[in-house]
């Protein structure tokens, strides 16, 4: 075999001329593999990733267009409507003052105190309006009001309550709370998945849904001004 | 000058020598020429692959735009899965409050007053209720006291009993 010895040096540019061009194209070839072929390599990996993402991407689209398909408008609109008037987008210390005095005067309770707590509590991150209301009346009609406020809109519940029956009358004092809370503002991304109502979700709703749905659908509507016009005005 | 002459022919070297130089030089040459060949090669596939991974993300992108037009037309629905969602998690809180008020227990209570028993008072706050009772019999307060026990109450706690020749029997309970 040629060996690269100093003897062969010697004998000049012959010996190691030749070894230049494919020397150089190595050379070449090891410089491109780490610009080029890097760059080719990098461009494939990031485009395969990115195909990949985009697959799943769409398939989560094409589940949530189908999902959200499938759902009745008409069946949400309605579900919406019993959820709102349930919970209340805003303070419901109006409607639930409203709705517990009416239930009070229709089982011939009488009202004998109303502290109504307008900074209102809190269950967990939900705000909402508490009331201790004192009242008088039969016996039964103090528990079949108990009754009714499970069964009225706005959601509420009844917390407290001290009973004390001197013969066919009771007095009742108790502490009503009832949630609300302000409307989600904002949508989640389009790309992520859309909520699901559960089976448990469902029987809830229709369990908020045999509510008794209060008059005028849950507003209350101011009373005409009884004074003068113009109170300056003689 | 003709030892000079000598000198420089016999740098040269051999026929054998310049022979195996020459068949070195050729098998580098033809290394070069086939790792250029197989680089070229190895460049045009991945060329190749990049414009079909190219056209691949391409397909998608659009396929992505028209998805996601769609979906954006479903928005109102998703917006009421959203609130209905929100409303169903705080009703939730109020079905599952700890402080809400025990009506399954006092109806459970309700129902074991024997005849003859007579509720003065009732005391109800989270899960414990306090009633206060009379009772003209020892027959029916001791009814109703059994019927209490049979039940699957946490506890039940007697207290203050007092006897009075007009009023009965009158006496307190506490009930988890």
């Amino acid at each position: 075999m040629f060996k690269f010895s100093i003897a062969n040096i010697k004998k000049g540019e012959y010996v190691y001329r030749p070894f230049l061009p494919p020397a150089l194209v190595f050379i070449i070839l090891v410089v491109l593999t780490f610009t080029l072929g890097k760059f080719l390599l990098d461009q494939i990996l990031a485009s395969r990733e990115a195909v990949g993402a985009l697959k799943q991407e769409n398939e989560r689209l094409e589940e949530k267009k189908d999902k959200l398909a499938k759902i009745s408008s008409q069946e949400l609109e309605g579900f919406v409507t019993t959820a709102v008037l349930a919970v209340p987008g805003e303070d419901s210390t109006l409607p639930v003052l409203s709705t517990v005095r009416s239930l009070l005067f229709g089982k011939g309770l009488s009202i004998s105190d109303l502290d109504v707590n307008l900074t209102g509590g809190s269950l967990g991150k939900t705000k909402t309006v508490e009331m201790e209301i004192a009242a008088q009346g039969a016996v039964m009609s103090a528990f079949e009001f108990i009754e009714d406020v499970k069964r009225a809109f706005p959601l509420m519940r009844i917390s407290k309550a001290d009973i004390k029956v001197s013969g066919e009358s009771v007095f009742i004092s108790f502490t009503i709370f009832s949630p609300w809370g302000s409307l989600p503002q904002e949508l989640p991304k389009v790309d992520s998945s859309s909520p699901d109502i559960t089976a448990a979700d469902r029987e809830l709703l229709n369990q908020l849904a045999s509510l008794n749905k209060p008059l005028g659908g849950g507003q209350v509507v101011p009373a005409e001004p009884a004074g003068r016009s113009n109170p300056f005005e003689f | 000058m003709r030892e000079e002459k000598d000198k420089q022919i016999n740098l040269v070297g051999t026929d054998e020598e310049v022979e195996r130089l020459l068949s070195v030089q050729k098998k580098a040459r033809q290394a070069s020429y086939g790792a250029i060949f197989v680089y070229v090669f190895l460049v045009v596939v991945m060329v190749l692959v990049n414009f079909f991974f190219f056209q691949a993300k391409k397909a998608e992108e659009e396929e992505n735009a028209r998805l996601k037009t769609e979906v954006e037309a479903l928005r109102d629905k998703e917006g009421m899965l959203v609130t209905i969602k929100d409303r169903i998690a705080l009703a939730k809180g109020v079905f599952t409050a700890s402080g809400a008020f025990p009506i399954e227990l006092i109806d459970d209570i309700f129902a074991l007053v024997p005849q003859g028993v007579s509720l003065s008072a009732l005391n109800a706050k989270s899960d414990k209720v306090v009633l206060q009772a009379s009772s003209p019999t020892s027959l029916s307060f001791g009814d109703f006291l059994a019927a209490v026990e049979q039940q699957d109450f946490t506890s039940v706690l007697l207290n203050n009993v007092s006897w009075g020749a007009k009023s009965g029997y009158s006496f307190s309970l506490d009930i988890k």
